[in-house]
This record gives C-alpha cells, structure tokens and sequence, in this order.
C-alpha cells in the first residue's frame, strides 16, 4: 500500500519526491507485493480451510515448505529490484530464475490439495474453483514463460498475444481461489453448502472458467493477431453479463442477508466485495467492446479495473477470509480495537470509491485527448489529467488509512495468546458450530 | 479442456504467425528486446497499450526520428532517468523499435466501428 501511495506521487512528480528509488523499480514492488498478498493470503486460507473438510488427517509440511519458498522468493525479489535486475515482463517483473521455487511451491499447493480435498463428482463448488486454481496456475505460469523461447520471444506480436494469454489466466486462477475463498465462507456462515450445491453455482463456476480459458484476447485487441481471437475473447468477455443479471436478480436476497449477518464483521468485507463486483463487473463488461476498448485501452481506465478488483474485490474478500480465520480461532471480535475495524473498512471503501472514479475520468479524458487531438505531446496529456490523479492519490492515503485500521488490530488479535473478551455486547457470529459438514 | 489445448496451439501458431507482418526480428534487434527487458522499459513504457503510463506509448515512437529515440535513450528526462547504456545498447534497443514499428500501430489511426461493438482496422493502418 505504501509503495502504491509513493508510486502515485512519483507519478505526479517524478522529479520533486525524496523518495530516490526510481518509479521502474518501485512500481514493479508494489505489484508484486500485492500479487504475493492475493495469492499467499488465498493459499494460506485454503491451506487453513482444508483440514477441517478433509476426510484424511493432514499434514503441515507441505504448506511449511511452501511458506518457507515464498518467504524466500519473497524477500529475494525486492533486493532484486533495488539491484535493478529484471526480467522486464509485467506483473513478473523479477529475474526469470526466481519463478522456480515460486512454482515448486505451487506444485506442492496442488499435491498437498489433491492429496487432502474431500474431491468427488458432487463436491460443493468452492472446491471445484480451488482446484482449478491449483490446476492453472501451473499451466498459466508456465505459459508465462515461453518467452525464453526464440520461437516466441523474436514475434512481437507472438509474444505479447501468448503474454496475456497467460496473464488472464493467472488472474483467473487467483480468482478462482479467492471466489471459491469467499464461496466457502458463506457457507460456513450460512451454516450448510446448500448455496455452493445450487445449479446456478456450477452454472456461474462454468462461466468463470470458460472466461478464464478464452476471453484473455480483450486485453490484446489492438495488437495485429488473428481477428478470430478477439472475436472469441468478445463473446466469451460478454457472458459475464449473466454473472452481472445474476447479482440484479439476486440483489433482494442479497439485502435479506446482510439485515441479518452485516454485525458480523467477516460478512460486512464480504459484502463490500460484492459491491465491488458489481461495480467492477461493469466496467469490465464496458471495456470488453471493442468499439470502447479501442480509446480507453492503454489508460487509466485499465488501471481502474485492475486496482478495483484487487483491491475491491479479492483484498476484502481475503480480509474477510482473515477475520473469518482470527474470529474462530480467538473467538473475539478485535476487543476494543472492533470499533477501529470499523471504521476502517468504510474509511478503505469509500476512500476506495474516490480512487476508482477518478482514475475512470483520468483514462476517459486521456482517451479522447489521444483520439481528437492525435498531435498533442504527451507530457501535455499527463498534464491534463494530473488533477483527477492528484485526488486519485490523496484518496490513496486515505485509503491506506483504512487499511491501517483493519489490519494492524487484526495482527493484534493474531498475536493474542488468549481469547479477549469482546467489546460489543450481542455481537456474536451466526455461524453454526457443525459448519457445513452437518448438512453432509 | 480439449477445446482450451486445441485453442492454444492454434493461438501459439496460426493465430500469430505472420501477423507481425512477417518482418523478422534481426540479431540486432533481438538484442534490443532484452536489453528492453533487463531495463525494465515497460515499467514506464506501452508497447501496444500495455505496460506503464510514465511515458508514451513507444510502438511508434521511432517515426519520430531514430536520432531522438537514441537521444531520449541517452540522456534522459525529467521525467526518464539516464540508463548508461552503450552505444551499442542503444543501437539494439532502437533497431528493435524499428521492428515493433512495423508491426502496427498503437493507439490505432485508421479504424471504423461496426454496429457490432467490433473495431475494423482499415488497410493503411497494416504493416508497412
């Protein structure tokens, strides 16, 4: 988050900051950073999650190995940057050999999972998302690396086309864990699996993975593949409208639910995040059209989608994961600090809100410069969006803020030796204590 | 799955050979490219509309002139740190600049939109 705040001013001001780490090595920290904290915290549920579904007595050793790679890797990576070593690929910006132990340790993710998920032609739905998240990951990291290939390395057009081939589908994999995450957690709330067992559960599951798999091509619309990739990543980009008609539909049911449980902090964040689907799935939708692609793509309008699903969607999603975790674990809900949790989360939302609308104007106003008035440099485009970016990275403090305020207490309470006693009278979970085991 | 596999091949293959215009990427360029990439350019940088916004995109950056690709390469900005590259550093990035060049173009110039939401590229905007 900090690195993000420093990115957004070094932006800004490239050449006033104190800060003298130079943006192309500070922006590739921060989104590793926050990729590291979207896939350890996913992994890190699940690890967490699994015995308590499986059939087997499971054991820690794997995921101790795992931990201790990408503790590794994860400390290895930053010293690289600040050496100004990179393989220079987005998103996977460090040196090319640091991806081995990243993916042994997701190789041992996957046969530590298969090996302890209660996995049968019925299982609920959150593991069948686990699994292919395990199972593409290593596909879509592979894949990510045939660049070390001439044969793909010496095509541009090759070579960007396979890149973001890969990239939808890591994104889709991380999003397979993290939704299958937030699937499971509702059911443990709701008390049985009822709601991961539904056909239309499997039926949006078959929709998320068929966009995982195909619609990769609306990244790349602009670049000179085949035209029959786009058209493809086109109509599979739009049967996320079902997933928008779905969330509309479901929107009554929706309410009912929060009435009941919104005390209930773990729901409160995954309910934020079901905002941020829907806000986010819209924009999503808007620039998969080729027709609006075409001027927004290449400006912040991207960027708005990206940070507002990672920090909208998968970040409250994994926080409420966390809580989830900490409130069976110390069965407290943060002690005194519960009020700073709070406040937290809506100062993070609608700080959130602000960042999200400001980057869509900058992008907007950069596209129609781009298009209408070709000729204009751009260092005179940056300075016609400096000031939506400007509020952009104010409400980035902010919401670094509100993050403060939920994760330190929950740090805290991971750290409590013993349950504290709760600060709020009558705020008790509604979960069942069988969990969704009792409806088996 | 079999589909994914057969979607796959077809896009490593087909769905990218030639498309690039089939201008082939020289030794000089090639170099270009990892030294592209070692320098972590697209942290800044768009090829195609993808990477960083620091900076412009560069897909076409060398139809300013190769001279102030080389020269913006050597001496920075304000806003574009001095990389101390070699003359022949430089020499490859641009060559491979040239390359990209003649791929296509980002943003797009000449283009219409169909009632389909879908972009038509029309034929002057191709490679050279």
């Amino acid at each position: 988050m900090l690195l993000g705040v420093i990115s957004a001013f070094q932006f800004l001001y490239p050449d006033k900051l104190l800060v003298r780490i130079p943006f192309q090595q500070i922006r590739p920290m921060h989104v590793t950073l926050v990729i590291s904290w979207i896939l350890v915290a996913a992994a890190g549920g699940i690890y967490y999650y699994l015995p308590g579904i499986s059939s087997r007595r499971v054991s820690g050793m794997l995921p101790s190995v795992h931990f201790a790679l990408f503790l590794l890797t994860g400390l290895m990576i930053p010293v690289a940057y600040l050496l100004g070593k990179f393989s220079g690929r987005e998103y996977l910006e460090f040196p090319a050999l640091l991806i081995a132990p990243i993916f042994l340790g997701w190789i041992l993710f996957a046969i530590h999972f298969f090996r302890n998920a209660p996995l049968h032609g019925n299982m609920p739905v959150y593991l069948w998302q686990w699994m292919t998240g395990a199972i593409f990951i290593l596909i879509t990291l592979t894949e990510a690396y045939l660049w070390l290939i001439p044969f793909f390395r010496d095509n541009v057009v090759r070579d960007i086309t396979v890149q973001w081939k890969s990239y939808g589908a890591i994104i889709g994999s991380w999003n397979m864990f993290v939704y299958g995450t937030a699937m499971f957690i509702m059911c443990r709330i709701s008390g049985n699996d009822k709601v991961a067992r539904t056909p239309m559960a499997y039926f949006l599951y078959f929709v998320g993975l068929t966009n995982l798999m195909f619609n990769w091509g609306h990244h790349t619309y602009i670049v000179p593949a085949a035209e029959w990739i786009k058209h493809i990543a086109y109509i599979v980009s739009m049967t996320e409208l079902v997933i928008l008609g779905w969330i509309i539909w479901n929107w009554k049911g929706t309410l009912t639910t929060a009435q009941k449980t919104l005390h209930f902090m773990p729901y409160r964040l995954l309910l934020a995040s079901e905002i941020w689907i829907f806000l986010n799935l819209i924009l999503a939708l808007l620039i998969s059209i080729p027709a609006l692609n075409v001027y927004t793509h290449g400006t912040h309008v991207t960027v708005a989608h990206a940070m507002g699903a990672t920090i909208g969607i998968n970040t409250m999603i994994l926080l409420g994961s966390v809580a989830f975790i900490l409130f069976e674990k110390q069965s407290n809900r943060f002690g005194r600090s519960a009020r700073s949790v709070n406040a937290g989360v809506i100062l993070s939302n609608l700080s959130l809100a602000v960042f999200w609308i400001c980057l869509i104007v900058a992008g907007v106003r950069k596209g129609i410069i781009t298009y209408r008035s070709p000729e204009v440099p751009y260092r005179a485009i940056l300075d016609h969006i400096a000031p939506p970016l400007f509020i952009f990275s104010v409400a980035g403090v902010v919401m670094f803020v509100g993050f403060t305020l939920v994760v330190v207490p929950m740090l805290r309470t991971f750290m409590l030796k013993e349950p504290a006693p709760s600060a709020l009278p009558g705020d008790e979970p509604v979960l069942d204590p069988a969990g969704p085991q009792a409806a088996q | 799955m079999c589909a994914y596999l057969g979607f796959t091949i077809w896009v490593y293959t087909i769905g990218t050979e030639g498309h690039d215009g089939n201008h082939t990427l020289s030794a000089s360029a090639s170099r270009g490219k990892l030294v592209f990439q070692r320098n972590n350019c697209q942290a800044c940088h768009q090829v195609y509309g993808l990477g960083g916004f620091m900076g412009p995109d560069l897909t076409n950056s060398i139809e300013k002139s190769e001279a102030y690709v080389k020269a913006m390469i050597e001496y920075g900005s304000d806003r574009m740190p001095k990389f101390d590259l070699s003359a022949q550093e430089i020499s490859d990035v641009t060559e491979y600049l040239s390359y990209v060049n003649q791929t296509g173009h980002s943003p797009l110039k000449n283009f219409r939109l169909t009632p389909y939401g879908t972009v038509k590229v029309l034929r002057s905007d191709t490679a050279n």
